[in-house]
Formats: C-alpha cells, sequence, structure tokens
C-alpha cells in the first residue's frame, strides 16, 4: 500500500468510528459547570478555616525574620517552630475527588513539613529523612517513597547534573530538567521506566536550601501510583518550609 | 502556543468562566473523539472528557504558559481514561460475579471497519500514539510530551504500529496485498 493512502485511510477510518451525537456536548458542559459550581460553594467555606492557619504561617515569617537578622539564637528558632501548627487539615484532590487530609508537622534541624500520617510514616535515617507508606505495600508493589536529603555544599545547579547521571542509569529516558514552581521552587526531573501499571516512576525535586547548599527530594513509586502516592507526596512538599539559620 | 490561546487561558485564571467555555468549545470535538478511540466505550469517554476539563479548569494554575497547551490537555485526558476504565474494569468483573444468565445480545455491539478494528487490537503502546498522531493530529514530539515517553521511542512505536496493522489487515483481507 502507499504510505500516503495508508495515512489517509488511517485517519479516516479513526474520524468515521469517533463520530458523537451533538448534544453531548451540551450534556456534558452543562454536568462540568454544575460540578465546578459545587467545588466553588465548597472551596468558600474551607477558605474561612484556613484563614486561621494563613495568620499563623504569616506571624511565623516576620519571626523568622526578625529572628535571623538580630541573631537572638536558637531558641528564637524553636518558637518559631512552635508557631506552626502542630496538626491541621488540608485539601487534596486525589483521583478527581476532593478531601481534606490530616497532616502532622515534623520538624528536623532545617526544615519543618507536615506529613499525611494517615496514610505515612516520617522515618529519620543516617545523613535523610524518608517518608514511606504506613503500611509496607505487598511484595508485587514496586517502592513507594519520598527521601529528603540535604547536600550542604552543593547548590542546586550543581547538583542538577549528579543526580540526573545517578537517574539515568535506571530511567534511559530521563526527561530534561524542568523548572517548576509547584509544589516546590526549583528543578524537576522526572523517569519512567516502562509502560505498565506497576513501571518504576522516580520524581526528583532539586531546590536551594537558603545557604550554599541544596535539599534534593526524592519520590519513588509506580505509574499506577501517578494520581495517588505521587499526589499525596506533592501536596505534602507544598508544606515544606526552610528553617533559616542564624 | 498561540496568542489567543494564551489569552484565553489567562483570562481564566482571572476567573472568566466565558473564557473557559470558550476553550471547552475549542478542544471539544477532537478531546471527545480522542476520549472514544481511546477507551473504545463512549459512556466512559464521556466521563473522562468532563474530569479532564474539570481537571483542567481546577489546576490551570499549575500549568507551565512556556509549554504548549495541547500535550497538557491530553496527557491529563489520557490518564483521565486509563483511569477510568480500571474502574469500569473492576465493576463489570464484579457485575459479571454476580450475575447467573447473560445474554450478550443484549449488549449492542458497534460495528466496525476492518482497519479500524484492526488498531483498536493493538496494545496500548502502539495504539494511542497512532490515535494521537492520525485522530489528533499530534506531532512526534508533541506525543512524546503528552505520553512522557522519549521521541524516538514514539518514532518507533509508530512505525511498528503501522508495521502490525499491515499484517493485521493481510490477514483480515484474506491475505490479499494492502
Amino acid at each position: 500500500m502507499s504510505k500516503n493512502l495508508n495515512e489517509d485511510e488511517i485517519k479516516q477510518t479513526m474520524l468515521e468510528n469517533t463520530e458523537y451525537d451533538s448534544q453531548e456536548k451540551e450534556e456534558i458542559w452543562n454536568k462540568i459547570e454544575s460540578e465546578i459550581k459545587q467545588s466553588e460553594q465548597n472551596n468558600k467555606k474551607q477558605a474561612v478555616k484556613k484563614r486561621y492557619a494563613i495568620l499563623i504561617t504569616a506571624a511565623a515569617a516576620v519571626f523568622l525574620l526578625f529572628g535571623t537578622e538580630t541573631g537572638t539564637g536558637y531558641a528564637l528558632i524553636d518558637k518559631v517552630k512552635q508557631l506552626f501548627v502542630p496538626e491541621k487539615k488540608v485539601p487534596l484532590s486525589i483521583e478527581g475527588t476532593e478531601e481534606e487530609t490530616d497532616v502532622t508537622l515534623k520538624e528536623s534541624a532545617d526544615y519543618v513539613i507536615y506529613v499525611d500520617e494517615e496514610h505515612y510514616r516520617y522515618e529519620e535515617k543516617e545523613g535523610y529523612d524518608l517518608i514511606v507508606p504506613k503500611v509496607d505495600l505487598p511484595e508485587r508493589y514496586p517502592e513507594v517513597s519520598m527521601e529528603i536529603r540535604q547536600i550542604s555544599d552543593k547548590k542546586p545547579d550543581e547538583v542538577l547534573k549528579d543526580v540526573q547521571d545517578e537517574l539515568r542509569k535506571s530511567f534511559p529516558e530521563l526527561k530534561a530538567p524542568e523548572k517548576v514552581t509547584t509544589p516546590i521552587k526549583g528543578w524537576m526531573l522526572k523517569g519512567i521506566a516502562g509502560v505498565e501499571w506497576d513501571s518504576p516512576v522516580s520524581k526528583t525535586y532539586i531546590i536551594s536550601n537558603g545557604q550554599a547548599g541544596s535539599f534534593v527530594i526524592k519520590q519513588t513509586y509506580f505509574l499506577e501510583a501517578s494520581e495517588g502516592h505521587a499526589v499525596r507526596f506533592d501536596n505534602m512538599l507544598k508544606e515544606f518550609k526552610l528553617i533559616p539559620k542564624e | 502556543m498561540e496568542l489567543n490561546e494564551k489569552k484565553l487561558i489567562q483570562d481564566i485564571l482571572g476567573g472568566d468562566k466565558a473564557a473557559f467555555k470558550k476553550l471547552y468549545d475549542i478542544h471539544f470535538n477532537q478531546g471527545m473523539r480522542t476520549a472514544i478511540a481511546i477507551t473504545r466505550d463512549r459512556e466512559v469517554a464521556k466521563d473522562a472528557l468532563q474530569e479532564t476539563f474539570i481537571r483542567v479548569y481546577r489546576n490551570l494554575s499549575s500549568y507551565d504558559e512556556s509549554q504548549p497547551f495541547e500535550p497538557w490537555f491530553y496527557r491529563i485526558l489520557i490518564n483521565e481514561c486509563n483511569r477510568l476504565l480500571k474502574k469500569e474494569a473492576k465493576i463489570k468483573q464484579l457485575v459479571q460475579a454476580q450475575k447467573t444468565e447473560v445474554n450478550s445480545s443484549n449488549s449492542p455491539k458497534e460495528e466496525y471497519d476492518d482497519l479500524y478494528e484492526a488498531i483498536q487490537s493493538l496494545k496500548d503502546m502502539y495504539r494511542h500514539p497512532l490515535i494521537l498522531k492520525y485522530l489528533k493530529g499530534f506531532t512526534e514530539r508533541d506525543i512524546a510530551t503528552c505520553l512522557e515517553i522519549n521521541v524516538n521511542t514514539i518514532k518507533t512505536r509508530l512505525l511498528k504500529g503501522r508495521e502490525k496493522l499491515r499484517k493485521l489487515l493481510n490477514e483480515k483481507r484474506g491475505g490479499q496485498h494492502v
């Protein structure tokens, strides 16, 4: 068969077999509109609850600035940490469903993060911290974790190359690094090894530690968990805050 | 991204609902067709497209405007199609397990031509790139961005997908040259 004819034939058959009823367009739009309206009404209610949390965070930021400028010591930083509420609820969209997750404050010497302790546990390891599913996954599932590691003597741009080289060993199709602003501001590297439900995925964020170093935050999960664990990990990262040094 | 689309997205981010409706009107036709082809099920396709637009609306602030919009949109659409298909498969399993008598003639089967049937019989790794290329009209680079796969891999999969189609059609059409 001629190449062109074949390609036209493929296109034609796809168009012919994917016809739809024009009324469906209006029907789907009405559902979308109603769903958005409903969720916006819910958001307004949540916004009132969040206002209190925002006030506390703003107060903490002022305290941090004051503390670092005057150098009043670790005691002040400890006071700042205390300003982060120990527990709170954060909104989360998992597989299209909106939910509120209870998160708990975890503090290291250099950062704070709110961990979703309903689903995960936070472990302090030698040289890094690890967030893993609260209940160990059955053996047939690949690893799921989020590792937070500080590299105190290399800036993000310097660390990027090392992490890229390391990841390429397991993820030959590693995507080019992307600069992201959400869930956290920095570099993002993503690799997927395959197209099966259990194909390993690695998503690594590299951010500044506010000094001359970096944090490397490595999420490990599998393809089917892209809308589950991956979303929960990113949601926790939105609450990642650095504690400035004196 | 075209200037008009960029403006549209900025308007939506600014809370303009009419701009979101415009975006819907622009992308509905090809989005719907793609969802039908990917899911092979019109009802699932409708749900997937609906969820996709809702996700786009909610997550538009995280979309990087320096990148083309469509691969981002279709990545969400394909993820939604896959997610709903899995859900559907679980429900079907449950229903099937509960049914004692199943009359297959109760569920209408759509009639497709040989070529479309052959396309739909391919594995997703070949089927999805072919749908995005020939139905959506994406370039290989757009498909690579959308499916988060290396562009050379996409080229190979398109090539192999077409080879497999040719073989399948040869078999279906009784060995005559196609």
